[in-house]
């Protein structure tokens, strides 16, 4: 049996143990480039351009380019200008402006530099129909090495009645409704005060982006359909899951030139790291300097037409692994407790239970993140 | 002891001996098992051609006996002291293929000191007796030494100096006859002659003071003034240069550092082999080779290695004639040639044989061994990865042996057992066979059957699984002429093929397969026509038949487009000559050229594109549609070989070569190490063929009693070398030509090498100053990679290191070990870091600006050899391993990623930590047998 477990460990190491370790290398060189971020769509949310320069990778900052004069033209309507409505954040503040399906637009930019910068002539996509989102329990290892986990993993499926090639670009947000561990009975400091709403920090929503590029094309496949397309993965060692969760699906319907940008992107941050990864590369946008052929653009100006789909799941009947707050005192004992350690907050029955320290997230659940009011969207 | 006695038996032999032949040392030489039980009258006559041994046999005749040869590393010393020692005869042998067997006494190896015609003073003699010692095992009668100088002639009988003529007698010492083949080289000229079957020699020579300096095979060299004024004879008396019997050190057959024209040349013997130790106790060639100057691979567990600055497809690999275009297990980890059936390798990588050609860096060519004639054996081991076994044995005694080899891992086995899912859904297989007939037709025709089997079966937790599949067998056929030349013909067939099925998005889920089909036919002929010149000629001619494969969906509920990739077909042949001619002992030139004639041959359809501008389905002006087997295009190119040896001593060379090659296949391939399911293509209609230069340039001395040194520096340059464009997609890149661009290679280098291949302690250490670098700019169409600047090669390591040591305690006590260092490789980090939707996303710019960190690895092996016994049933051996003693994480990548709107940096290592392995081999017999 000894022999078997040398031999074990013996091949583990030689397949798994590839180990990785955080390791940060001297980096020296910076290049200052402008980055045109910017989404232009068919949907009612106001378009908006985002125009920084690249940061050292050192210190990851967001630097706006500010003072841009920016406007946009297209093949049928007028052009329009946009405003810096916070640094380096550009809109179309006139909300009746939107894309229209099938028109040409092209973004024009020009710095306080005087450079002037120009998108390539983008033609809108027709956006195409979400047909269902659903979800499926599944474990997983979450990363390599790490635990199984349980959860759900959400799936695509879409049609395309317009084009016989589709391409995809798909923008999560996920919502979801979530408890503290305890509710507040009293406050101690000295004496026991009967907390007055023992609810009012307890239920909270948590709204964020899903981080991952979600992206396809159909280009080799022999319909424009997208099957079982997965999405994201909610496990259930937070507490997503735990009351009700809602998934927002913005599915953009891009042109090749977008997605081939955005697949570049991903693949080559999924691929470092592989054995067999490809030299990194830079990924050229759709941007360019008009007065320097030469200088690199960063980022894409993208033309999408838009569909939205939001679902909602009540917690699911699958295991859960979140582990909920355990309180710091014992109640028999918090008169000893000095005063520098009040308010002392009695989460649990009286006489018979627990007590916290101070402000913390088992009884506050807006120290997890969360607001404690509802989205407007969200519907119970 | 005078050596009145001692009678010279073949003769005729020495007749071959004139010029000083060094080669082909006889007593280092092991006498192949063939001869065991043979009369002494046939091994006299076998070893005498096949090993170039002489004997001298005091008594004239020996008492009747067989020659007993128990094992394939005896030499002809050991073979007859173990059948003539016990009837009282002593057997000595020099270094060079002379064998003297001397009855009853034991041999004084002290010889009388010679004398010369002319006085020489008494107190001159003493003195030089007492320079007498035992130098290099040799015991040196009577020390270099410079006489007076003679008066030869008289000035009166030659006043107008014109050429003299001097001529004379020259013996061995006492009465053992003339010296043939003994040379006279005028130190002041740099010339000389040799003696003749007699023994005469004669000079034409401008009246004035010469250093003469007498040598031959058996004597010791002697220098001698003469001042010649006229006519005039001397006659000069050499002593004999007998070995001391100390102790016998069994050496295997190897190329001379020193003396051949072979450059960027290394050897190794299964013995080498078996010694280093490496990683999982897995015995591996292209780890070892690995170890060599000059080879380097992007990282540990990489498949395919990189020679001198190349990409690992300009490599070639021959086993008994056979290519082998996957020549690893596990994606790299393991090399696909069972250790018990290599007998040596050779790695080309300077000066590369006209015989050889289609890759521009380097030929790693394998010979197995060849089955005993005589008696079954078998040998085998198991590793915590696989187990092997071999066994030979004779079909027809003498006539007819085969050899058949197999290892398999059982690791399927083992992971099915491991509790984590990730390893326990995975499955790794892997296995080779070799199997090989030998059969000696006759004494002029010998014939070999090899076949060769590898695959591959993997599976990475149920989404990817791969199988690779290498198939070859060769028919070489082998006839000697006169014992002088040889023809070789050989017919080759290889076929490698890999399937990769992808399950990791059920609707994109898709198979793939790939396949090479090589047949070749080599007829090889080597000549020695005329005294000093060695020429070998040949055609050569390949048949590739590639299948690129299918990129189809896996099953119904897959929606993939299925895309056909289309065969290729293309004949590469060749002719060649090469001359190694030794103009004089000191200088051996070598020439060679070979005329490659490549055509791509239909059925196909290529496209023509508009010229000077970028190969794309935008700028095709024209589809061509050809036939089966008909040309599509042809490419012709003439390779060139040179080399020069410059002899500076018997123990210090100068030599340099050049080199030009051709290669008409490559390897597809965007990533930095090669992929698994990398394919190979050929070149086509509009991609070119590479053509590589390699000037080199070298300083080799033998020193100390068993040092080798080398040094050698080199510069190559590769046109036409094929790299993708940034961002090409390579499962869906159809038209290759779309999604690649030619570029040139640049590389140079130098490496130092100390080698000790023999004694108890022995190994080598070297070192490696190289640099390589690509630049891909074609300003005709306006297309580059990185900007159009020129970026390091992603292997290149500026500084490498290896030390590699074996050390015998005992007969059964081995310890070993390596050092490696290495500057790590070039790689590509982030330029900066940008905002899109609020993620942060790395901006990449130049290739290859800066280097991972370097890598360090120390590797032990104790070698525990079974008892001694000398008459049992087997013979087993222990290695204890550790690989990486010091645990470095050695970094294999180091990379940056964007996770969760943070960026991350990684060092990846493939082994980061030390790793322990004992391995059991087992053969049947004794330990030397």
């Amino acid at each position: 049996m000894k022999t078997q477990n040398v031999i074990y460990i013996l091949v583990i190491i030689l397949i798994s143990n590839s180990c990785v370790d955080k390791f940060w290398p001297d980096v020296d060189k910076y290049e200052n480039v402008l980055v045109v971020d910017g989404l232009l769509s068919d949907s009612n949310d106001p378009t908006t351009v985002r125009l920084s320069y690249s940061s050292s990778i050192n210190s990851g900052d967001f630097i706006p380019a500010v003072g841009g004069e920016l406007y946009l033209s297209s093949s049928i309507q007028d052009d329009v200008f946009f405003d810096e409505t916070e640094p380096g954040i550009y809109m179309i503040t006139d909300t009746s402006f939107k894309g229209i399906p099938e028109a040409f637009y092209q973004l024009h930019i020009k710095m306080p530099s005087g450079n002037i910068y120009e998108s390539e002539m983008c033609s809108m996509p027709l956006s195409s129909p979400i047909d269902t989102i659903y979800n499926v329990y599944e474990s997983k290892q979450v990363y390599v090495g790490g635990m199984e986990e349980h959860g759900l993993q959400f799936y695509l499926n879409n049609h395309s009645d317009s084009y016989d090639t589709c391409y995809y670009l798909w923008k999560l947000s996920s919502t979801f409704k979530y408890q503290a561990s305890f509710r507040i009975h009293y406050t101690f400091e000295g004496e026991f005060i009967p907390y007055p709403n023992p609810d009012s920090l307890r239920t909270c929503w948590f709204s964020s982006k899903e981080n991952d590029i979600f992206i396809f094309s159909t280009q080799y496949f022999d319909e424009p359909i997208v099957k079982d397309l997965p999405l994201n993965f909610v496990s259930t060692s937070n507490k997503s899951l735990s009351i009700r969760y809602s998934l927002n699906v913005n599915q953009l319907s891009i042109s090749k030139d977008a997605y081939d940008f955005f697949n570049a992107l991903k693949q080559q941050n999924i691929d470092q790291g592989n054995m067999y990864s490809k030299q990194p590369i830079q990924i050229k946008g759709n941007v360019v300097s008009i007065n320097n052929k030469e200088e690199p653009v960063l980022g894409y100006f993208v033309v999408a037409g838009s569909t939205e789909k939001r679902i909602y799941v009540d917690r699911p009947k699958i295991p859960f692994t979140y582990v909920e707050c355990t309180p710091d005192y014992d109640l028999r004992f918090i008169r000893f407790e000095p005063p520098s350690a009040w308010p002392i907050y009695i989460v649990d029955i009286m006489f018979t239970g627990w007590a916290m320290g101070p402000t913390n997230n088992c009884f506050d659940c807006r120290l997890d993140g969360g607001s404690l009011t509802p989205p407007d969207y969200w519907i119970e | 002891m005078k050596n009145r006695n001692l009678s010279i038996l073949i003769f005729l032999l020495l007749s071959q001996f004139i010029s000083v032949n060094i080669f082909g040392q006889a007593s280092q030489k092991f006498v192949p098992l063939t001869l065991n039980n043979v009369t002494w009258t046939e091994f006299k006559h076998e070893t005498a051609i096949s090993l170039n041994a002489r004997y001298y046999i005091q008594t004239g005749t020996l008492p009747y006996f067989r020659v007993k040869v128990k094992s394939d590393s005896l030499t002809v010393e050991d073979v007859l002291t173990e059948s003539l020692e016990k009837v009282g005869y002593k057997i000595v042998s020099d270094n060079n293929g002379s064998f003297f067997i001397t009855k009853g006494i034991s041999l004084k190896t002290q010889l009388p000191i010679g004398f010369f015609a002319m006085q020489t003073s008494v107190s001159e003699i003493s003195e030089t007796q007492k320079d007498q010692k035992v130098r290099d095992g040799k015991l040196v009668t009577s020390s270099v030494y410079v006489a007076k100088t003679i008066v030869i002639g008289d000035v009166k009988l030659n006043p107008q100096k014109r050429k003299c003529l001097l001529t004379g007698y020259v013996t061995g010492s006492g009465d053992a006859g003339p010296i043939i083949g003994g040379t006279i080289y005028i130190d002041e000229l740099e010339t000389g002659t040799a003696t003749d079957e007699n023994g005469y020699y004669q000079l034409k020579l401008l009246p004035g003071k010469y250093t003469l300096v007498f040598k031959s095979l058996e004597s010791i060299e002697r220098n001698v003034k003469i001042n010649l004024l006229s006519d005039g004879k001397l006659d000069m008396s050499l002593d004999q240069n007998l070995y001391v019997l100390q102790e016998v050190e069994i050496r295997s057959a190897q190329e001379h550092n020193v003396r051949s024209t072979q450059m960027g040349f290394n050897k190794l013997s299964a013995k080498t082999i078996n010694e280093i130790p490496v990683v999982l106790g897995e015995k591996d060639v292209i780890k070892i080779a690995l170890l060599l100057p000059g080879v380097t691979s992007v990282g540990e567990g990489a498949s395919g290695f990189n020679v001198r600055g190349s990409p690992a497809d300009q490599n070639m690999f021959f086993v008994e004639n056979t290519p082998v275009y996957n020549t690893s297990h596990l994606f790299g980890f393991f090399s696909a040639f069972n250790p018990d059936v290599i007998d040596n390798f050779t790695l080309y990588k300077g000066s590369i044989p006209a015989k050889f050609g289609g890759r521009l860096s380097s030929i790693f060519d394998i010979s197995t061994k060849t089955g005993s004639m005589d008696k079954f054996s078998a040998r085998g081991g198991i590793s915590p990865i696989t187990a092997r076994v071999m066994a030979e044995g004779p079909i027809v005694k003498k006539k007819i042996s085969y050899i058949a080899g197999i290892r398999s891992t059982y690791s399927d086995w083992v992971l099915r057992m491991v509790k984590d899912p990730e390893i326990r859904n995975s499955k790794a297989y892997f296995g080779d066979a070799v199997l090989g007939f030998d059969a000696n037709i006759n004494e002029s025709n010998k014939l070999k059957l090899f076949g060769y089997y590898s695959e591959d079966r993997i599976k990475l937790s149920n989404s990817t699984s791969y199988q690779f599949k290498n198939q070859g067998a060769s028919v070489n056929w082998s006839h000697g002429f006169r014992n002088k030349h040889d023809l070789n013909v050989s017919f080759v067939f290889s076929d490698y093929e890999f399937e990769e099925e992808n399950s990791e998005l059920t609707f994109a889920a898709y198979k793939q397969n790939y396949r090479l089909l090589h047949n070749q036919l080599n007829v090889d002929l080597n000549l020695q026509p005329f005294e000093n010149h060695t020429i070998n000629t040949g055609v050569s001619g390949v048949l590739y038949r590639l299948d690129r494969g299918w990129h189809k969906p896996l099953n119904d509920q897959s929606g993939v487009l299925p895309i056909d990739f289309g065969k290729e077909k293309a004949l590469e042949s060749a002719v060649y000559v090469s001359d190694s001619w030794k103009i004089s002992p000191l200088i051996t030139l070598l020439g060679g050229l070979r005329y490659n004639l490549y055509t791509y041959l239909g059925p196909q359809s290529v496209y023509t594109y508009m010229p000077n501008s970028p190969m794309s389905p935008t700028t095709i002006t024209d589809t061509l549609n050809f036939g089966n087997n008909q040309p599509i295009k042809t490419y012709g190119g003439l390779d060139y070989r040179f080399s020069v040896n410059f002899l500076l001593n018997p123990n210090m060379s100068i030599k340099a070569a050049y080199n030009r090659l051709h290669q008409y296949i490559f390897m597809l391939t965007n990533t930095i190490a090669l992929s698994p399911s990398d394919k190979w293509k050929l070149a086509d209609y509009n991609i070119k063929p590479m053509v590589g230069d390699q000037f080199s340039l070298g300083y080799y001395l033998n020193f100390g009693k068993d040092f080798e040194g080398s040094v050698e520096a080199y510069y190559k340059k590769a046109h036409n070398l094929v790299e993708y464009k940034d961002g090409a997609d390579l499962v869906t890149s159809k038209i290759v030509e779309w999604d690649v661009l030619q570029g040139d290679l640049d590389a140079y280098g130098i490496e130092f090498m100390i080698k000790k291949p023999f004694g108890r302690f022995n190994g080598w250490v070297n070192y490696s100053y190289a640099h390589s670098s690509v630049l891909v700019n074609n300003t005709t169409t306006g297309e580059n990679i990185n900007f159009g600047q020129r970026y390091p090669s992603n292997f290149e390591h500026p500084h490498t290191f290896n030390l590699v040591t074996n050390f015998k305690a005992s007969r059964r006590l081995i310890f070993s070990g390596n050092l490696i260092f290495s500057s790590g490789r070039p790689i590509t980090y982030p330029a900066a870091i940008y905002y899109l939707d609020g993620e942060k996303v790395l901006h990449y710019s130049k290739r290859n600006e800066y280097r991972i960190p370097n890598y360090f690895r120390i590797d032990l092996a104790v070698k525990l050899e079974g008892n001694l016994v000398s008459k049992k049933l087997a013979h087993g051996v222990f290695i204890f391993s550790v690989y990486n003693l010091t645990g470095r994480k050695n970094a294999y990548s180091v990379y940056f990623k964007s996770e969760n709107g943070i960026v991350n940096a990684y060092k990846m290592s493939i082994f980061g930590t030390q790793i322990f392995s004992i391995t059991y081999d087992f053969k049947l017999g004794n330990y030397d047998d």
